[in-house]
């Protein structure tokens, strides 16, 4: 069947700026994790929907703003990660935790604000969600409600994992030329495994090698969204789907770890638009996050969090962090050789995508998007 | 190289280093030096067997523990940490083959491989593995429990944080300032500075690092309001 979506889609600088005003800065979008913000002015920068956010923690509480000093809209904070106050660089202006305007120095020689815009002045705020260790962030004035896009069996799954984060994570960022929407198709669509993971990947997976030596066993769901001829819902876009793996815990602190579920499982916990969040044998959680910055251009946001430990010398030691690491880049550098090749190639007349049965996740995805792209 | 003589030194661990010493005894140690072997079956043990091992050992006996490889330089605390905890006696070892400076700063439980040279003045923590022909240049600075890979070097007054890992063929430069737990593993120089927790390799993307407790905040740290 025709793909509902068309190259354009993957092309068009007109459709990626819809993207952001439809899609980034309407929806609830993972922003980060709270063992990042476990103290008192511990903040993390990022950009979502083309606006620059700032988390910061204020005496405990997550807040989240447009990092935009009123004054002269130079950002408040300038790092990525970090723990200061909120107090601008540039000409040294505070915020309070609601993001109004603490102090000004030289307020009354320099400035001389009338009291109204004196007290109107202030950062942003948007609306912050905190599920488990996992933050999200809405950009829209009116918050849709968290529930009207996750299910609550999917927030309380995602919420149950993430609980089991350790203080530390590992987080990297990569700049790739392709369109955001690949990476989260790609995660979905199970059948390239085969091809393009056959010494990564499919050997730990016993149902995908059974699959490709034709042997009769366990299929994957075909389709964990899609079940009937009903209009699929933005809620149904997040989903969790997991599996068996075939392979030997490498984690040498093992014995005094924490684990997630089944240690001989592999959890995926898709959480649309833009974030695969995978649990691997109990112990690895990475977050993979496909951030857009234009339409050919995405930003690859990955964040391993450690798993929380008893033993006491493993708990300062994130280095371990380093083979989980290992083991997603192997697996992510693969998939981008092939969606780079896909985003060099493809055209605006390209023929539309014909796409197969197994594939009506990623067609109802698209209904929804082109919904969402739309309203 | 230890020249006291009826000196008795305790062998404890697993990996490269130990085989290595234990493989080479007299260039370590003058030949009447009497050694007794504690060697760990696995390193998922290291935490369980600390206690009794450490209380195995003889009154008079220096310990000197080797746990290796890179991804397990940290594990090496956990006997380590527990004998220095205990104030049991540690030695240094250093091969024969090795070239240090009189003038060298050493801590306790040092490896220095064969054909590894410390230059003048350079500081060297505690627990800090230097394999075979890794080089350390004049005044540079390497904090604890550090790992320097073979044919590795570190240049003049460069410093590392505690809890490095400098891998094989990997060349500090000079005034380099390299922060804690950070890991280079990508051969070849390296002259950036870089803060806590950054991982450099070939296979890792750059920046890669670690954030949370202790890295981008700390949970002590009352920073202060600017009012």
């Amino acid at each position: 069947m025709k793909s509902p979506l068309s190259p354009k889609h993957y092309l068009s600088e007109e459709i990626f700026a819809l993207e952001q005003k439809n899609i980034f800065r309407k929806l609830w979008i993972f922003a980060g994790i709270k063992p990042a913000l476990a103290a008192h002015n511990a903040f993390m920068t990022r950009e979502i929907g083309g606006v620059p956010v700032l988390l910061q923690n204020c005496s405990g509480k997550i807040r989240a703003f447009e990092n935009l000093c009123p004054h002269r809209l130079m950002p408040v904070q300038t790092e990525e990660f970090g723990q200061t106050p909120m107090r601008c660089v540039y000409h040294g202006w505070t915020f309070n935790p609601d993001g109004t305007v603490r102090t000004i120095p030289t307020e009354r020689h320099l400035y001389n604000y009338d009291a109204e815009t004196r007290q109107s002045m202030c950062m942003k705020q948007f609306a912050v969600h905190e599920l488990g260790n996992m933050i999200f962030v809405c950009l829209d004035d009116n918050p849709l409600p968290f529930d009207d896009q996750f299910t609550p069996e999917f927030q309380e799954k995602v919420a149950e994992a993430s609980m089991f984060f350790g203080p530390h994570a590992i987080h990297s960022n990569r700049r790739l030329d392709f369109n955001w929407k690949l990476m989260f198709e790609n995660v979905i669509d199970y059948n390239h495994i085969p091809f393009i993971h056959p010494k990564s990947l499919l050997p730990a997976i016993p149902t995908f090698r059974h699959m490709f030596n034709n042997e009769k066993q366990e299929q994957p769901a075909l389709a964990q969204i899609s079940h009937g001829p009903e209009p699929v819902e933005l809620h149904q876009l997040s989903f969790t789907r997991e599996c068996f793996i075939d392979q030997q815990p490498y984690y040498w602190t093992k014995h005094a770890v924490k684990h997630y579920g089944r240690i001989d499982h592999y959890y995926n916990f898709y959480i649309y638009p833009n974030v695969n969040f995978t649990c691997v044998m109990g112990v690895a959680f990475p977050i993979q996050q496909y951030h857009p910055i234009s339409a050919q251009k995405t930003q690859i946001r990955l964040t391993c969090p450690s798993v929380t430990v008893d033993n006491e010398y493993a708990k300062r030691h994130a280095a371990n962090l380093r083979s989980v690491l290992l083991g997603e880049y192997r697996v992510m550098d693969e998939d981008f050789d092939a969606l780079l090749a896909f985003q060099k190639a493809v055209h605006r007349d390209a023929p539309i995508m014909e796409q197969g049965h197994y594939e009506s996740d990623l067609i109802a995805m698209a209904h929804v998007y082109k919904s969402l792209l739309n309203a | 190289m230890s020249h006291n003589p009826n000196q008795k030194i305790c062998l404890i661990g697993l990996g490269q280093v130990y085989e290595s010493i234990a493989a080479d005894l007299h260039a370590y140690a003058s030949p009447d030096t009497h050694w007794l072997f504690r060697p760990i079956g696995h390193v998922g043990l290291l935490e369980s067997c600390a206690d009794s091992v450490l209380s195995s050992i003889p009154q008079g006996v220096s310990l000197f523990v080797a746990v290796d490889g890179i991804a397990l330089n940290y594990a090496r605390m956990e006997i380590f940490v527990p004998a220095q905890e205990r104030g049991l006696p540690m030695v240094n070892l250093i091969h024969k083959g090795a070239c240090c400076s009189p003038d060298i700063q050493l801590g306790c439980n040092v490896w220095v491989g064969p054909g590894a040279v410390i230059d003048y003045q350079a500081e060297i923590g505690d627990n800090v593995m230097i394999n075979p022909m890794a080089r350390i240049d004049p005044q540079a600075r390497i904090g604890n429990h550090g790992w320097i890979g073979r044919g590795a070097s570190v240049g003049s007054c460069a410093s590392l944080g505690s809890n490095c890992i400098i891998g094989d063929d990997v060349h500090i430069k000079a005034y380099t300032s390299i922060g804690k737990q950070c890991a280079i593993a990508q051969p070849g120089p390296w002259s950036q500075n870089i803060t806590d927790g950054t991982f450099a390799e070939k296979s890792i993307w750059a920046p890669s690092r670690v954030i949370g407790e202790g890295y981008t905040f700390n949970t002590s740290c009352h920073a202060e309001e600017s009012a």
